[in-house]
């Protein structure tokens, strides 16, 4: 039976507990101080930028650069700082350590917020100093013209409230899409030549996979492609880009935000997939397959003969194991793979979703930054003159030719890329030295966290990667939501994930035959009812938001 | 003799829970637990009144109470048989193949097991050689329920029977000779030794899986479901894990304590039951 005595002893022990975090109290002063900084009350226009003044900065960015290395002394001598680096290793750890090093109060002067989502929520939480846009564009114009030239979207990532709390790093190759592959010889085997170019060859070369033994064993055992519905950037992104729809984004239609999942357009290109499953060209197991596991594994064994999400110039290197040809000629030498198109829809439109360039992660300040303004404008203008010297931004990413990198053939020089000489050809070497660990001259590197106008590094690059992201991964092909990702519209974030919940098993059952097609119109109200209708009007508020903080920058 | 206990307990479980109050505020790290604002109810409020929060909490306790009803009895069954087993490396190796899969993340377990149940999968092409139609299982709610079922009893039943195993080597010997010796077989010695002296452990072990009730495996279905069993496998877990959009801390914890109160209660009211039913003997406290 209950003792009641007992009940009542740790009640009370409760009660003590909370009154010993009562008396924590933390420092009154320093709470005002950071509330203040966070409402940006910085003269900006005031702050001057004194060349001769050394500032000191804590450094915290994603890679495993050691402290006083090269890049890091090319910077500080060059514009005056010191350093303090301490980076975080990037991916999962940076979603783990971060957090804490920030609730333990030991908040970096500048610092890589690691994505949007988080982002907000140090803003939320009063770790990050706004930066209004107009000191930006004061401090730091080639960049603020960089992101509004390449990723105007990328601001909706930044701002938080109202308030702009980043600065956006432009990663180009973000602006072109992952195209199809095809297998060659599949094609060749059921008589087809030339790589399909629209919505009726595909449907044509699918067929032929499913139903004219491409593989030439004598059985019906293979499939013309399969599809991932949970990672939902990649879900038949071709087909629907076919009609001219980015199912899971905010699009702008005649001047109206709207959400390509419940749009007319959507609802013809899931009867057009409807009936790829009904007539087999879509494998059974779409539903529970992603695009990086399982329809890998079913391209490279042979069950299907089409990948939606897989052209890049590395995949087709057979030097490198993990590129998918090699993975393919493991389990199938004879196998042979082809860039594709997006194909093209009866309209003549074509696409597939693309994260933009904005999607990469943005330089932030912390809250306390804003007792040293100066220390920020010399950052910001540092920053801003990296992304507009050539010499200097590539420096910072490879170091300097002949001491750190030579052309990969030095036969023909430029034109074949740079290349790392040892020994920092070794990316392990290469990342404790703070250079990145691939030859990445797009995006951030650690002691230069921004990217530059692609004119400035292509030159650098192989120029067989150029040509093949021109010719195979055309920009014009790529479908960007007009926010960067469902989630940045302001006070949408507790609801989109369950919508697109929502959207994901309506495809699913409508897709296979569970459900009539009619039953889109159902999802469509459901969609509206559980949140959708204030998403809609959410997201019309802050594209006309955005527009005017772009028209006052001047954007086009 | 008590003291270092009680201050491992004081210390480490009952001064964090005066975090709690983050359940009732509008935590802000940078302002500490007491310097951010009080939110009242508004975190239980997102919580729950969300529409889709009633048909998370129903298929939590309809796979909770699967998971309880069948996985329950499961080890005991595996401890029974593995007991009666006279070959020693026998047991031993079958012992240490149940207990193995304990070890694996379900990461790795799901992935396996997406490949071992798909339309095309190992599975149905047995079941197929047998003229077998292709079964959903991972595409149908019903079906889908049953794989999560089985597969985490597989999990777990090894571990689980290590438990009732130690409680057999305590059941005494003699009671066993004096058995056979009245003529009991194997079966009536079962019922009416091994059980009855398993019966405080099952009690016990009951009890503490009953506080678990609203905690249906996240691991395994967030690395196995799929858009088709969305509806009938969102638990409480998966539906907290949506709403959170990192870091928000309030929800979290409102969430968590929702599930401990709960837990506790249950807890509690089994405990009373077991003492009812056995007049004060077989429970708890």
């Amino acid at each position: 039976m209950l003792n009641w005595r007992y009940m009542i002893s740790a009640s009370g022990m409760i009660v003590v507990v909370v009154a010993y975090f009562a008396v924590m109290t933390p420092d009154r002063e320093s709470v005002e101080a950071r509330a203040l900084a966070r409402q940006g009350q910085v003269e900006w226009s005031t702050v001057k930028n004194d060349p001769l003044v050394t500032h000191d900065l804590v450094w915290s960015f994603a890679g495993k650069a050691e402290s006083g290395v090269w890049p890091q002394r090319l910077i500080e001598e060059r514009f005056n700082i010191r350093l303090t680096p301490r980076m975080i290793v990037s991916g999962e750890s940076y979603q783990t350590k971060l957090p804490m090093q920030l609730a333990a109060g030991d908040v970096p002067d500048v610092f890589n917020p690691g994505n949007s989502t988080m982002l907000r929520v140090y803003a939320r939480h009063g770790f990050l100093l706004p930066l209004p846009l107009s000191m930006l564009n004061e401090h730091a114009p080639h960049l603020v013209a960089l992101v509004n030239r390449y990723a105007p979207e990328a601001w909706s990532a930044t701002t938080y409230d109202g308030v702009n709390y980043g600065l956006p790093t432009i990663w180009y190759d973000g602006l072109h899409p992952r195209t199809p592959i095809w297998r060659k010889d599949w094609l060749e085997n059921v008589g087809i030549e030339r790589t399909p170019e629209t919505l009726e060859e595909m449907e044509e070369a699918l067929r032929r996979f499913r139903n004219d033994d491409p593989d030439g064993n004598g059985r019906r055992d293979t499939y013309g492609m399969s599809g991932d519905l949970m990672n939902y950037y990649t879900t038949f992104s071709e087909v629907f880009g076919a009609y001219g729809v980015l199912p899971f984004g905010w699009m702008v239609v005649d001047g109206q935000v709207v959400w390509g999942g419940v749009l007319p357009e959507t609802r013809e290109a899931l009867a057009l997939l409807r009936r790829w499953y009904d007539q087999e060209l879509i494998h059974p197991d779409f539903v529970t397959d992603r695009w990086y596991a399982e329809i890998g594994r079913k391209l490279y064994s042979g069950r299907i003969g089409y990948h939606n999400y897989l052209a890049s110039y590395e995949a087709f290197d057979p030097d490198n194991p993990q590129s998918a040809l090699a993975m393919m000629r493991r389990l199938q030498p004879e196998a042979e793979l082809i860039p594709g198109v997006p194909p093209r829809g009866p309209a003549g439109r074509r696409g597939m979703r693309v994260w933009g360039a904005g999607n990469a992660a943005p330089v932030v300040f912390g809250a306390h930054m804003a007792d040293r303004p100066e220390a920020v404008v010399r950052v910001l203008r540092m920053l801003d003159e990296i992304a507009s010297d050539t010499d200097l931004y590539i420096e910072t990413r490879v170091g300097r030719h002949g001491q750190h990198w030579d052309w990969a053939d030095t036969s023909i020089g430029p034109g074949s890329g740079a290349a790392f000489m040892p020994p920092l050809d070794q990316a392990m070497v290469r990342e404790r030295e703070g250079f990145n660990a691939e030859i990445m001259l797009a995006g951030a590197s650690p002691f230069a966290p921004i990217g530059a106008d692609p004119d400035r590094y292509l030159p650098y690059m192989p120029q067989a990667l150029v040509e093949f992201r021109e010719r195979n991964r055309k920009i014009q092909w790529g479908l960007r939501d007009v926010f960067g990702s469902p989630g940045n519209v302001p006070g949408v974030q507790s609801s989109i994930n369950g919508l697109i919940q929502l959207q994901q098993t309506a495809f699913a059952k409508i897709i296979r035959g569970e459900e009539p097609l009619d039953y889109f119109n159902t999802f469509v109200e459901e969609w509206h009812r559980q949140g959708g209708a204030v998403g809609l009007e959410l997201a019309q508020d802050h594209w006309r938001k955005q527009r005017r903080v772009l028209e006052e920058m001047g954007s086009p | 003799m008590l003291l270092p206990g009680a201050v491992y307990f004081l210390i480490f479980h009952f001064l964090p829970m005066g975090g709690l109050v983050v359940a009732f505020k509008d935590y802000r790290m940078t302002e500490g637990i007491v310097g951010s604002p009080w939110a009242g109810l508004d975190n239980f409020r997102d919580l729950f009144l969300n529409e889709q929060f009633p048909n998370a909490l129903r298929n939590t306790l309809v796979i909770a109470a699967l998971r309880l009803g069948l996985g329950f009895f499961a080890p005991i069954i595996l401890a029974l048989l593995l007991n009666e087993l006279r070959v020693r490396w026998f047991k031993r190796t079958v012992q240490t193949i149940t207990y193995l899969p304990f070890f694996f993340s379900w990461v790795i377990l799901g992935g396996i097991f997406l490949m071992l149940f798909s339309t095309t999968g190992p599975m149905n092409s047995i079941l197929a050689t047998f003229g077998i139609d292709p079964i959903p299982f991972l595409t149908s709610g019903p079906w889908f329920i049953t794989v999560l079922v089985v597969t985490g009893i597989w999990q777990s039943i090894g571990y689980g029977a290590v438990i009732y195993l130690a409680a057999l080597t305590g059941i005494e010997v003699q009671l066993y000779e004096a058995a056979a010796i009245d003529g009991a077989g194997r079966w009536k010695q079962t019922r009416h030794i091994t059980l009855p002296g398993l019966t405080p452990v099952m009690i016990v072990l009951f009890i503490l899986s009953v506080g678990q009730l609203l905690s249906a495996g996240f691991d395994q279905i967030y690395n196995m479901y799929n858009p088709l069993v969305f509806e009938s496998t969102d638990i409480i877990d998966t539906y907290v894990l949506r709403q959170l959009q990192g870091l928000d801390f309030g929800v979290a914890t409102a969430a968590g304590m929702f599930k401990s109160v709960v837990g506790l209660m249950l807890i509690i009211g089994t405990n009373a039951l077991a003492n009812r039913l056995s007049g004060g003997e077989q429970g708890l406290w």
